[in-house]
């Protein structure tokens, strides 16, 4: 963490400890769009790729891509959400941030027309012009640490938010995934996790989030869905085992024992409660205050 | 983990157990985890009050259906709290 940017959560180093393990790992497990995040499912017998395109089909909705001429994608991974918006609106620009040298390698090289990948934080990035409307999937996770303060965290959030607003159009909105804190503590937070898996990231609980949007955007709609999570993490492990001796052949023993609990460990969480996956859609609110009577 | 090789030689290929042959490998397993006579392993108590923490308890369920030789969700130690009762819904 540099003294220029105190709030923007893990490091890119920290990032590229989880996401650089290889495309060709995630690839093994992930569906065929690269999709890192939970799915969402309307009917049980969906696949996954078609929940993972529903999932993307509920934020590109909310952030509003109809009218949009300009799309931020704020930890666009893989770009599945932005190659997704294109298919829908391909006269869209799209840009996507990324943390992962690799991730956005991996965009680059599919060279798809109107779609920028930008190696940038969030807090570093300065657009020409306003965006008509925001996504961030599976990015607030890392937006705080485990060593910050309560304050800090929710002030770093606040940051995040306050970005947001600054580029995006008047009336935008800004569609958000995040895994949260649900029956749970942050001083419960495994140190497996804090360690090995996902070092310097710290998880939001609903309420830090409503705090730091606080008077920013307003809450639209509101999603709970863990057990959506729990179901894509279970069709993430089976793809891994079916793929487990190309797995081991790509990272070694130890880095699959490591997925291995980790997806497990988090379908517990999931399963259990113990996390949520909250998504939400956000409407820039006005920046005009209440008038105070002059008497 | 422990080496569940040593439990059962069949740990490889899959194996069709009964409930008391599962209860008998979570005991000789969760005594083997803990360094606990398997003996004082009571199979009516949680896994919890056993002591197995998250890792333990998820590494614990891949071992066994790598014993099984078949898939167990990941949080079917949580449903089932308890060898016992995990050993029964893995039965019935």
């Amino acid at each position: 963490m540099t003294l220029s940017t105190p709030h923007t959560g893990a490091s890119a180093e920290a990032i590229q400890h989880h996401y650089d393990v290889g495309n060709q790992f995630y690839a093994l497990w992930l569906d065929p769009g690269m999709t890192y995040s939970s799915a969402l499912w309307y009917y049980d017998s969906e696949s996954l790729e078609a929940a993972q395109r529903n999932k993307q089909d509920w934020h590109l909705d909310r952030a509003g891509l109809d009218n949009a001429e300009r799309l931020l994608d704020v930890g666009c991974g893989w770009g599945g959400l932005m190659r997704r918006a294109l298919e829908r609106k391909p006269d869209c620009h799209c840009t996507g941030l990324t943390l992962s040298e690799a991730q956005a390698a991996y965009i680059n090289r599919l060279s798809a027309p109107n779609i920028e990948v930008r190696l940038e934080s969030w807090a570093d990035h300065q657009p020409d012009e306003p965006y008509d409307g925001i996504v961030s999937v599976g990015a607030f996770e890392h937006f705080a640490r485990l060593d910050q303060s309560v304050a800090d965290k929710i002030a770093g959030y606040r940051q995040f938010f306050e970005f947001c607003r600054r580029n995006l159009r008047a009336g935008g909105q800004l569609s958000l995934q995040t895994i949260s804190y649900e029956n749970a503590s942050r001083s419960q937070f495994s140190q497996f996790f804090a360690n090995d898996i996902f070092p310097e990231s710290d998880l939001p609980h609903l309420a830090e989030i409503a705090e730091a949007c606080r008077g920013i955007f307003e809450i639209v709609e509101l999603r709970n869905d863990r057990h959506h999570y729990a179901n894509t993490l279970r069709h993430w492990q089976k793809n891994l085992r079916a793929h487990k001796d190309e797995a081991l052949a790509l990272v070694g023993e130890a880095k699959y024992r490591d997925y291995e609990k980790y997806l497990a460990l988090m379908v517990v969480a999931f399963h259990t409660g113990t996390m949520n996956l909250s998504r939400l859609a956000l409407r820039r609110l006005p920046e005009s205050t209440p008038f105070t009577s002059a008497r | 983990m422990s080496d569940t090789s040593v439990l059962s030689p069949v740990a490889k290929t899959g194996t069709v157990a009964n409930e008391d042959q599962i209860i008998d490998w979570l005991r000789q397993y969760i005594g083997d985890v803990l360094a606990l006579p398997e003996d004082e392993i009571d199979i009516d108590a949680s896994f919890q009050q056993l002591g197995l923490d998250s890792s333990a308890a998820v590494g614990m369920t891949g071992d066994l259906a790598d014993w099984l030789g078949r898939d167990i969700d990941a949080a079917a130690a949580y449903d089932h709290p308890t060898i016992r009762g995990l050993a029964k819904a893995l039965v019935s």
